[in-house]
């Protein structure tokens, strides 16, 4: 990406975050820089975007929190995806808990969520998609939509989840057959 | 779709390899518009320390702070000097635990007693009519008793086994 006004590089919003004069202007770039992207990691698992939002706040204060001691051995755009990532899986995990004690359990926790939504038409191919991912596992969800809605690299992946990309290949292929007989239903 | 996804869908064989398909959602009108201004106002708050401190409904009497260390002087005073006042409900205490103690003792070594005796000193309590009895019930003659326990602790040597016999009477085969 071009670094320009509109279009900061990373080591620029990094180098203009470590200075006490800028840090606000240079965070507020990055938030904007990345605020899409990782709104819609997150809004594609948790479903609902009060829930996205509020994720997305705890992840990027985190980042101000920590950005200063951000040691560059990954990439910023690697860094805040794990940091997306480990803040959604934290969140349903406490969802997971709390459906866990409630009386309907949390079988059908995401596919009751999905349907809530505005909008919602099961005849309508994106919504049975959405459907078929909320069967997948968690890990499978997230090697999924990284792969087919975010086009990530296997290998940026592999760094983002810390997870191989030969055990990213087979959970993506593993994810799309699941995909492929939950829509053929 | 990039054509390194759709061409991995391909070789999968999957029906996803047609076309993308995009996600539903809806994001509530200026969203994105405004987010990075309210996370660097939020961000500020945190950094400044000012986001309101964790509270609890909870009060304590007034003055309860400044009177507690009084409070406990005094109360420390009253039992005295590098230990505790003995009360008369201590005493009792103490007598209780000691009898308690004391038959504890009694019944554990009566139990002992009759276990290390065994099986003799226990028979020993009970009647012969009543031996009798049992084994009249259990269809057993003493000499039963008797064999059972020789051929148990058979010591004996073949010849005398032999002479035995030639003094008793051959009247059953033994086989050696």
């Amino acid at each position: 990406m071009a670094e320009n006004e509109n279009h900061p590089g990373d080591e620029e919003l990094i180098a203009g975050f470590r200075n006490e004069a800028g840090r606000e202007a240079a965070f507020t770039r990055l938030v904007t820089k990345y605020q899409e992207r990782l709104y819609w990691h997150i809004r594609r698992m948790v479903v609902v975007h009060e829930d996205a939002d509020d994720v997305l706040q705890n992840v990027f204060i985190k980042v101000w929190k920590h950005l200063a001691d951000f040691r560059q051995e990954s990439g910023l755009y690697t860094w805040l995806y794990r940091i997306a990532t480990n803040e959604t899986l934290t969140w349903m995990d406490t969802r997971k808990r709390f459906a866990a004690v409630s009386i309907d359990g949390n079988e059908d926790y995401f596919s009751e969520r999905i349907q809530a939504q505005r909008d919602f038409d099961p005849s309508k191919i994106e919504w049975k998609l959405q459907q078929a991912i909320a069967t997948l596992p968690e890990k499978q969800r997230l090697v999924f939509n990284l792969r087919y809605y975010d086009e990530m690299p296997y290998e940026e992946m592999s760094r983002v989840l810390e997870t191989s990309e030969g055990a990213l290949k087979a959970s993506y292929h593993h994810a799309v057959k699941k995909v492929e007989e939950f829509l053929a239903r | 779709m990039k054509d390194e996804i759709k061409k991995e869908l391909e070789d999968i064989g999957s029906p996803l390899a047609k076309g993308r398909v995009n996600l539903p959602y809806g994001v509530p009108a200026g969203y994105f518009s405004g987010l990075s201004q309210r996370m660097a106002g939020l961000a500020a708050l945190e950094g400044a320390g000012s986001l309101p401190a964790p509270a609890h409904p909870y009060l304590a009497p007034a003055g309860y702070f400044d009177q507690l260390p009084h409070a406990i002087l005094a109360r420390a005073k009253k039992t005295g000097r590098g230990g505790s006042a003995i009360t008369f409900r201590q005493v009792r205490m103490a007598a209780a635990a000691v009898l308690l103690l004391a038959v504890g003792l009694a019944t554990f070594t009566a139990t002992q007693t009759g276990i290390r005796q065994g099986g003799d000193g226990l028979l020993a309590n009970v009647a012969d009519k009543d031996i009798k009895a049992y084994l009249g019930a259990a269809a057993m003659q003493s000499h039963d008793l008797q064999a059972a326990s020789y051929v148990d602790n058979i010591s004996v040597r073949s010849e005398d086994i032999v002479k035995y016999l030639d003094e008793t009477g051959w009247d059953t085969e033994v086989n050696f």
